[in-house]
């Protein structure tokens, strides 16, 4: 067993187990976002980073594990503070709160965060949606890249990131392909881990 | 592939397009780094001298003289060599990959060594791999350097007795959205043929790297420096030789080899500055810095007060008629371009940031955007994943702090 202390109480863990699991076994509640249970951790929306004292980058809670005599801080000042950063982002990302999933909404409740204080530009052509099926329908211009849907698919080919800075956005197939294209099934997993609406059944 | 929005504000090939217009690249390197260089003097003494001397004694011993040298990555990172060799041996490397991307637009300190000395860079990975015990390796050099793969290939072949028990693989990196690729796990995953981003760490390439195995990744001048410390110690005595490209509004562009420590005026003085304003120094991920404030040597320590690195070693010099804000809107746009999206502060922090440089130089900014501006730059360095989200804001930061803000001292 590992000897380690989180927000000053002194705590034993298991080697290999990760700082989240451990702030969660000792109900301490840490915001995540791309995080699904039993899928890939990806560490993409940063939500989850927490302080350790001696360094001076803050380390998502997901993927990090527990080290002897870590000192972890998981609601620091500088914890929080950019952790609202990161909603604000989240929410010019995806366009407004409101339309966000629960959780993120009662995360930026209890962050005070109502709203970003900027927009970014559409950036987003008109036709970027027209690769969506029958039974699964996208809309790009919502999507806050948390890569839940790419870890919840059950065929890894399917979903990706495509593109770089302001023009990212999800395809599907290896080549840009329109989902009926692809091995998608319609099995609906991406679309109910979907936080932002990006993708959503139709009807 | 979705269209690139944005068009990237640097070419890779902007100072070697622009000298060969004006006064032919290759007399631009020659006059710069050719005959002045510890790489000159190497080859003058005849090359493979480091590889030959290497076959009398053992691999340790050559190892030992590598560590007690001080060698530190020259791809930007400085940490020592040694650190990054110690740690990797007990996991016994499977892959050496050798990293001659050189994304950082105005660089082209490896494009000096893959053109003019491809031997040395042959011989630095040759001997690298016999003291490391690594049978396979990895060069990628960048796509525009493709001028340089039919003399390294060439010095390949020739020397293929030589080299019998080590495999080359030649690759060139991609041609476009290329600066993340830069990141060592995201070339690890380029060269996979996956997508350019990077990888999260740990497990550390050493732990678990190119397909799967442990793997040392390292720069191309890093590796170049081995030959030149192994058969001349005195490089090496007590301090550490860096090349620079050093460009600009200066008379004589180029690359030159400096020391680290020297002071930073006598590096730039060598270019012949017509006029000085500012320096970039480090690159765009660098930060401004002006001339005012040049009195400095030029090493890690005393940049960091300056908010600067040495970085890969670049120094862009500006003269009075330049703006230092249009240089902090063209390098934000670069990093907003460049963001592999991967992650949320990096996505979204540098379009802000692109945004808010742009209202600084329309001259539309509160005092209250201005500490906004911080604390995006703050989250972004707090929370990024990898080196091109907590590097984007330094050039904003470094102009905010020199030129816009007021000074405490």
């Amino acid at each position: 067993m590992i000897n380690l202390q989180i927000n000053g109480r002194c705590v034993q863990a298991k080697p290999g187990t990760t700082i989240l699991q451990l702030a969660r076994k000792h109900d301490i509640v840490i915001p995540t976002l791309c995080h699904l249970p039993g899928r890939e951790v990806r560490s993409v929306c940063r939500l989850c980073v927490v302080e350790i004292t001696g360094q001076e980058r803050l380390l998502p809670a997901c993927s990090t594990a527990v080290a002897a005599g870590m000192v972890v801080h998981t609601h620091s000042q500088k914890c929080i503070h950019t952790r609202q950063v990161l909603l604000e982002f989240i929410i010019a990302e995806h366009g407004a709160l409101h339309t966000l999933s629960p959780e993120l909404r009662a995360l930026a409740a209890e962050l005070g965060v109502t709203q970003a204080r900027f927009a970014l530009p559409p950036q987003h052509t008109p036709d970027c949606n027209r690769h969506g099926s029958d039974y699964i329908r996208l809309r790009q211009e919502k999507c806050i890249h948390c890569d839940r849907c790419i870890v919840a698919c059950r065929d890894q080919q399917v979903i990706h990131r495509a593109g770089r800075g302001a023009a990212i956005q999800l395809t599907f197939g290896n080549h840009n392909a329109a989902l009926p294209e692809t091995n998608c099934t319609s099995c609906g997993d991406c679309v109910a881990v979907c936080p932002s609406g990006a993708l959503g059944e139709h009807g | 592939m979705p269209r690139r929005s944005h068009s990237v504000p640097y070419s890779v090939r902007s100072f070697y397009a622009a000298s060969d217009v004006e006064h032919g690249g290759k007399a631009l390197i020659e006059v710069a780094g050719r005959g002045r260089s510890s790489f000159a003097a190497y080859a003058h003494g005849g090359l493979f001298r480091a590889v030959q001397q290497m076959r009398s004694g053992s691999a340790t011993e050559v190892l030992r003289q590598i560590y007690a040298s001080g060698l530190r990555g020259c791809g930007g990172s400085h940490l020592p060599l040694a650190r990054k060799w110690q740690a990797a041996i007990p996991y016994a490397p499977r892959y050496l990959v050798v990293n001659g991307l050189e994304g950082e637009p105005d660089t082209f300190k490896d494009y000096f060594l893959l053109r003019d000395y491809p031997q040395v860079v042959l011989e630095g990975i040759a001997i690298s791999c016999r003291v490391l015990g690594v049978h396979e390796v990895y060069l990628v050099i960048n796509a525009a350097y493709r001028d340089c793969l039919a003399a390294l290939e060439a010095v390949w072949q020739q020397h293929a007795g030589e080299f019998a028990d080590i495999k080359l693989h030649l690759l060139t990196g991609p041609e476009v959205d290329l600066y993340v690729v830069g990141e060592e796990t995201a070339l690890l995953n380029y060269i996979e043929g996956k997508r350019g981003e990077p990888r999260l760490k740990p497990p550390f390439p050493h732990q678990c790297g190119l397909w799967g195995q442990p793997t040392i990744v390292n720069n191309v001048e890093t590796l170049s420096w081995i030959p030149i410390l192994l058969t001349d110690a005195t490089r090496f005595a007590g301090q550490h030789p860096k090349l620079v490209t050093l460009l600009g509004e200066v008379a004589a562009p180029g690359i030159y080899e400096v020391t680290l420590g020297q002071p930073l005026h006598d590096i730039l003085q060598q270019a012949q500055p017509e006029e000085l304003s500012f320096v970039e120094i480090g690159g765009i991920s660098g930060g401004l810095v002006p001339a005012a404030r040049l009195d400095v040597a030029y090493a890690d320590e005393a940049l960091r007060p300056l908010g600067v690195q040495v970085g890969a070693g670049t120094l862009r010099v500006f003269g009075h008629g330049c703006d230092p804000v249009a240089e902090v809107v063209r390098a934000l746009q670069f990093f907003q371009a460049e963001s592999c999206g991967r992650c949320t502060p990096c996505r979204v922090g540098t379009q802000e940031l692109a945004r808010f440089a742009q209202a600084l130089q329309d001259g539309d900014v509160s005092a209250e955007d201005q500490h906004w501006a911080h604390r995006v730059a703050a989250a972004m360095q707090h929370s990024s994943t990898c080196g091109l989200g907590r590097a984007a804001p330094v050039p904003l930061l470094s102009y905010l702090h020199h030129f816009a803000e007021p000074q405490d001292d």
